[in-house]
């Protein structure tokens, strides 16, 4: 099954972390550190735009 | 299985039933004009009809029950254990061929490379089960006591056979299993934790040398073994995406069928009037396969000799006029009650709408009602709630079946939170539109909830998938237009989880603290609905006579 890596933010407690993603899964997914559910799933723009530096 | 010839004609093993003859027309010499013929000769009953054709039959039921069973894992593509490289490597339906009475060698154990009788036998566990780096996490149910029954078989018939058997768990859990389970160990089986990591077959010999860790005694074991039987896991149908599409099927992760509720309604499917039996919905035994039918069966009954169906009041209804025939509701309806044809406006098939009100959530037309949980009732809820110091509040929508319970558990439990939260009630989480979403922050909401079922416990099969994307898109809606993603927040909480519900609620008034009243005013401002573009009215002439 074809997979990617993809970059998760947790909107509760702000962690970024990246998982594997397979095509078509269907998974629950909740934050490692701190287990809310509230998981946004990054694209590749807003995920470049979180690297860059802030002030 | 490729053990051995058969005739064209054929019993398709000797406790098959119905028990009659099969003809394969592709081995047949010929029908046309007959060939042989010699079958018909001798069937005195004259049974055998070699212009019979197949047919597409055609009847009107009541219920439906899926009992497509299960296929076996073919070990031949991944090669596992050596299984296509080492004529000695079988698998355990043709272990069960070679010791069958009525089967090639006619109950004979021999070993395939040279035909002799092997002393030393080998089981490995757990091939193509239990194994998620194949797409297999989950435990076929049913091979450690197939294995267990194969020992004692072997030790029966042969006393001087060695077996071993490498596993990771023995899962004798069902009636005198364990009892089994200990007769074939006292028989001289030796089980032996952990799972082959090499093997190799001596070309003199064609014995295999099998290479494991004993992770109970923590050493590595080398073994001679003169056979090795590849204990196979069980894998969905090959036909089940065909049933599920026929029959608007849900699939669980491990791709057999998902029933409506997995303790209150094991043999139900969620479309209504479909049930289970049997392995299509997860591997089991004869003795659960066996009471899922009489279940099924009982449900099925129940429903063909009800004199009336009732139905919830709670469904969906669609509004023609409004309709833009645009087809957006037809896939995100779990149950597959929505019919559409381009050009026409889509209709609700009310016997089969469960009331999830995903298809509300999703019409961006206000074509679809959802009788009881209308867009105007929530809209009016959410007003009336953020009416008088919105700033103070965190408001949050709740599903009716688990966050909604959640919030009743806490309460029933006294576990203390803030008071702080309003919720609004929902049937599912699938039925919050981004514009009630939006609404609460535009109503001066600092922080907003979506909550429903954690994925397995959706009461709608996957409505909730729907709440997923939708929050997804609002993340981006509220972050382009300057507010703080942070402020939407979504969590699954089950009945069960009073703790977690006080857990969140006391993280949500956290955050809230955070919001400052700029904030606030900032997203009222800035999420107002968008003045729709009113296409120009073309000028007419106007003839006055």
């Amino acid at each position: 099954m074809p997979a990617s890596l993809e970059t998760f933010r947790c909107m509760m407690c702000g962690h970024q972390y990246q998982e594997k993603v397979e095509r078509g899964e269907d998974k629950e997914r909740s934050c490692p550190k701190c287990r809310s559910s509230s998981i946004r799933h990054l694209k590749k723009r807003e995920e470049a735009s979180a690297k860059e530096p802030t002030g | 299985m490729g053990l051995s010839s058969r005739k064209a004609i054929y019993i398709p093993f000797p406790q098959a039933v119905p028990c009659s003859y099969i003809l394969n027309m592709d081995d047949c010499l010929g029908n046309n004009p007959i060939a042989c013929g010699k079958c018909a000769e001798v069937c005195d009953k004259r049974a055998i009809n070699y212009d019979d054709q197949d047919e597409l039959v055609t009847r009107e039921v009541g219920a439906v029950i899926v009992a497509i069973g299960a296929d076996v894992y073919d070990p031949t593509e991944l090669d596992d254990y050596g299984y296509t490289r080492f004529h000695n490597v079988i698998t355990s339906m043709e272990f069960e061929r070679l010791i069958c009475a009525g089967g090639p060698t006619a109950g004979h154990f021999v070993r395939p490379s040279d035909q002799k009788r092997p002393r030393r036998i080998g089981f490995i566990q757990c091939v193509g089960s239990r194994n998620p780096k194949i797409g297999r996490p989950y435990c076929s149910n049913i091979c450690c006591m197939n294995t267990v029954k194969d020992t004692l078989l072997l030790a029966d018939h042969y006393p001087d056979t060695e077996s071993v058997v490498f596993y990771q768990d023995i899962r004798a859990f069902g009636k005198s299993f364990e009892d089994m389970f200990q007769r074939s160990r006292e028989a001289g089986t030796r089980y032996l934790r952990g799972l082959p990591g090499e093997i190799e077959e001596d070309p003199g010999t064609r014995n295999l040398m099998v290479t494991v860790e004993n992770t109970t005694a923590g050493r590595l074991e080398r073994h001679e073994l003169e056979m090795l039987v590849l204990s196979v896991g069980l894998q969905p149908p090959r036909d089940l995406a065909k049933i599920s599409g026929l029959l608007t099927l849900s699939k669980t992760a491990d791709g057999f069928f998902m029933e409506s509720h997995p303790k209150l309604k094991p043999v139900d499917a969620p479309t209504r009037g479909v049930f289970f039996a049997g392995m299509c919905e997860y591997p089991k035994d004869i003795k659960d396969s066996v009471c899922e039918a009489g279940a099924a069966s009982s449900r099925a009954g129940a429903l063909l000799n009800a004199a009336q169906i009732r139905i919830e009041a709670i469904t969906s209804r669609i509004d023609e006029v409004a309709c833009t025939k645009c087809g957006v509701c037809v896939p995100v309806c779990p149950y597959g009650a929505i019919v559409w044809k381009k050009g026409q406006p889509a209709v609700v098939v009310e016997a089969a709408c469960a009331g999830c009100g995903t298809c509300g959530a999703a019409c961006k037309f206000s074509a679809i009602t959802m009788r009881h949980f209308t867009d105007e009732q929530i809209l009016a809820q959410i007003r009336a709630v953020l009416a008088e110091e919105p700033q103070d509040k965190v408001f949050a929508f709740a599903c009716n079946w688990c966050s909604y319970a959640g919030g009743d558990m806490a309460g029933i439990s006294r576990i203390q939170y803030p008071a702080s939260n309003r919720l609004v009630r929902t049937m599912c989480s699938g039925r919050v539109s981004e514009e009630m979403v939006l609404e609460a922050f535009r109503c001066g909401a600092p922080v907003v909830l979506v909550s429903g079922c954690h994925y397995a416990d959706c009461h709608y099969i996957n409505a909730n998938r729907q709440t997923v994307r939708r929050v997804q898109h609002l993340w981006d809606t509220l972050e382009r237009n300057g507010v703080r993603p942070e402020r939407l927040q979504l969590e699954w909480i089950s009945a069960a989880e009073g703790q977690k519900f006080a857990k969140v609620m006391r993280q949500l008034e956290e955050l809230r603290r955070t919001v400052t009243p700029e904030e606030i005013a900032h997203a009222r401002e800035a999420l107002k609905p968008k003045p729709k573009k009113v296409p120009p009215v073309k000028a007419t002439a106007v003839a006055v006579v």
